[in-house]
């Protein structure tokens, strides 16, 4: 399923949401306990791995922008999500439109149903098949922009929550 | 009875004129002029696309062919539709955020060549005229039936008005004029439409029941135009007033046997109710036993049905993505999203026109089968509400027929000489646009000299033949261009002039009568069957033949083609 080939990464969420993002590079903990540390002469170190996956290992604008080893591995995953999408709606699309024929040479006795003294091939070459097409593109252009939504939140928060 | 319909394609015509007029006041520079500032919001986008995209072939051949061919003809339908779908799934958004004007800016932006430039180039004139003859053709069959004028008439003066439209507007003025004419065309082929079904309610459905010739469910005088030649497929009693078979009759009832006639024109034949209808010689092919078959023998005489079939699948699905005049309004999309929704819009809208061709035909099948007379299956929509309902009302709704029948001319032509103009003007002339302007008259004349010789191909074969052109050769250009990193101007070019050369010369073979019979006329009447697997092939085994010249800047187009604009905008430094 290529709607998963860009799944959001639990420390990608950190970056969006938590306040402290920015000075994850100190890993220790903050005012009070550092206080308490120097009068007992003991550190208290509190290692929160998530943070500091963040500064390594989350491609951003940045590798996307300089087209670093990461930047692209991430811009071609991303463009495969994206055409395997479209694939997959086109296979799904042309599989049924373009079986009738194949069906009603093999069995010629479909052509010969009427329904209420309309022909079925009426019926489907003249009504059914519209409904199908703006259903699949209806599911591709939802899909697409979630795929891009994704790849947003993923290298550029800042840009989806102005807030954050 | 032409007053009414005279009245509506003046009032048509003129219309066009003043709206696109309008539109010479808002067009500054030489960019709003050419692709209307990208600031058309997506449903009137649409619209307009819709507008340009329903030419005469769906106005008034599809109903035309499945009268006289068959419920396969559908596909047509069908397929015109399914085009869409394709290029949303394929090149909508990506296209956009390419930003180019045309299928040639498009493929020297992504591979960067002046060979493969002007190979695009003679390709977008080569499928824009294509195009353009069977909107000639129609005007040429509207004119003729309304005011009775010769063929060369109507197709003359959509030549004249549609060169001087757009030498004055522009596509500002096209863009509302489009987005009008695509309202006004579905009011004019849905209203006949739904007046003739509800009108008609009462009908039987015998002529509908699969293998069966078409019947008069009620006795019908049929009254000749002009002489015609005709066959019954079963003997016959009918009382005939006038020339028939050369000897003259005044009203005596006659047996006439289930083999060919000649009626003298002006001759009266009245036919008893669940006689069967009479089949116009003139007629592409007999009708009757195969009528509900779901295949397609249009342009290959019958032969190989599921292959032809298959041919038009192909061309139509896939043929969409390289019409030049159509890609154009996709850069008029503010972004990528836009695009797509403006696609999926053009679907729905398509959709819902293209349940009407298909009623009108049943229609004419079931009530009016003396139109199996008809000496051109391409007029019988046009024929069909004066038949049906005889006074004032079928009057005025033929007016309505005609004159959505000149919109489709009118608006299909329009888009088509504005991209031929603009190729034509951009890569062969300086690039003002006053050299604009000369090359949309310059290119309506050959358009119009051209249209005089393909009067006996069906409007509805000689547009899938465009289809099969743009299929075979922009297609495996766009999608490989948009998708595939690998893809190489000489690749793209090898495919562009092996796919669309060979597809033309099966075209012009059949245009010239070779091959009638035989797998010989369905590969050359029908050639995307053959030419658009030959295109993408020629196009990837050239190109990975060639892989030193793949452009360095790669990665670069195809981040600013696939990244969502928020993102484009940021890391492209050196584009937009």
């Amino acid at each position: 399923m290529p709607a998963h080939g860009l799944s959001r990464s639990s420390s990608a969420q950190v970056t969006g949401t938590a306040p402290s993002a920015g000075d994850a590079t100190v890993p220790a903990a903050g005012g009070a306990d550092a206080g308490s540390a120097v009068q007992t002469g003991r550190q208290r170190v509190v290692w929160r791995p998530d943070q500091v996956l963040v500064q390594h290992d989350i491609p951003g604008l940045s590798d996307l922008r300089d087209d670093t080893s990461c930047g692209r591995l991430l811009a071609r995953s991303f463009v495969r999500a994206q055409l395997g999408l479209s694939l997959m709606c086109l296979t799904l699309a042309l599989t049924v439109t373009a079986s009738f024929p194949v069906i009603a040479a093999m069995v010629p006795a479909v052509t010969r149903i009427t329904m209420a003294g309309v022909p079925l091939t009426l019926i489907v070459l003249g009504f059914a098949f519209y409904p199908l097409f703006l259903a699949v593109g209806w599911f591709y252009n939802r899909q697409a922009r979630q795929l891009e939504v994704r790849l947003t939140d993923l290298v550029d928060p800042a840009s989806r929550r102005p807030d954050a | 009875m032409p007053d009414a319909a005279i009245g509506a394609i003046a009032f048509v015509t003129l219309l066009t004129i003043i709206v696109g007029a309008r539109g010479i006041r808002v067009a500054r520079t030489p960019d709003d002029f050419m692709v209307a500032a990208r600031q058309v919001p997506p449903a009137l986008n649409a619209a307009a696309i819709s507008g340009e995209y329903l030419s005469a072939a769906s106005f008034l051949g599809i109903a035309g062919l499945v009268v006289s061919q068959g419920l396969g003809a559908l596909w047509y339908s069908v397929g015109y539709t399914a085009g869409y779908l394709v290029l949303l799934l394929l090149v909508a958004a990506p296209l956009r955020r390419f930003g180019a004007y045309t299928i040639p800016d498009f493929a020297v932006g992504r591979l960067g060549s002046r060979g493969l430039r002007q190979t695009a180039t003679a390709l977008v004139l080569v499928i824009g005229w294509f195009y353009l003859l069977p909107q000639m053709k129609g005007a040429g069959i509207t004119l003729q039936w309304v005011l009775g004028t010769p063929y060369w008439v109507g197709a003359a003066t959509l030549g004249v008005v549609v060169s001087c439209n757009i030498a004055m507007g522009g596509m500002k003025g096209i863009t509302f004029v489009q987005c009008f004419q695509y309202w006004l065309k579905l009011c004019a082929i849905g209203i006949p439409a739904l007046v003739l079904l509800i009108a008609m309610r009462h009908g039987s459905s015998v002529n509908l029941t699969p293998d069966r010739a078409p019947v008069f469910t009620h006795a019908t005088v049929v009254t000749m135009p002009q002489a015609t030649g005709f066959t019954l497929t079963r003997p016959a009693e009918a009382t005939v007033t006038g020339l028939l078979d050369q000897r003259t009759f005044s009203g005596q009832a006659a047996r006439l046997c289930a083999c060919r006639h000649v009626a003298g024109a002006g001759t009266r034949i009245g036919f008893a109710a669940g006689a069967p209808a009479p089949v116009s010689l003139a007629m592409e092919q007999p009708s009757g036993e195969s009528w509900d078959s779901p295949f397609l023998t249009s342009g290959t005489s019958g032969t190989h049905p599921l292959a032809a079939t298959y041919g038009v699948i192909i061309a139509t699905f896939f043929g969409a993505i390289g019409l030049p005049h159509i890609l154009v309004r996709f850069y008029t999309n503010p972004d990528g999203e836009a695009a797509r929704r403006t696609t999926l819009i053009v679907v729905l809208l398509l959709s819902t026109f293209y349940l009407f061709p298909t009623v009108l035909a049943v229609l004419t099948r079931v009530h009016a089968p003396q139109l199996y007379l008809s000496s051109d299956s391409d007029s019988i929509v046009l024929a069909l509400p004066a038949l049906l309902l005889p006074g004032l009302p079928g009057e005025l709704l033929a007016a309505l027929v005609a004159a959505g029948a000149f919109a489709a001319f009118l608006s299909t032509s329009s888009g088509l000489l504005v991209s031929v103009a603009g190729a034509l003007s951009h890569d062969f002339m300086n690039r003002g646009v006053n050299a604009f302007r000369w090359c949309a008259i310059s290119a309506g004349v050959v358009a119009t000299i051209a249209a005089l010789l393909v009067g006996r191909f069906s409007l509805a074969l000689l547009v899938g033949w465009a289809f099969a052109i743009a299929a075979s050769s922009f297609c495996p250009l766009m999608v490989l261009g948009i998708w595939w990193r690998r893809l190489t101007r000489i690749g793209a070019t090898a495919g562009l002039v092996i796919g669309g050369g060979s597809c033309l010369a099966a075209i012009v073979a059949t245009m010239l009568g070779a091959a009638a019979r035989g797998w010989g006329a369905v590969f050359l009447g029908q050639p995307a069957i053959w030419t658009v697997p030959l295109a993408f092939g020629v196009t990837v085994v050239v190109s990975l033949l060639t892989q030193r010249t793949v452009p360095a800047n790669v990665s670069q187009v195809m981040l600013r083609m696939h990244l969502p604009e928020t993102l484009s905008r940021q890391t492209n430094r050196t584009i937009n």
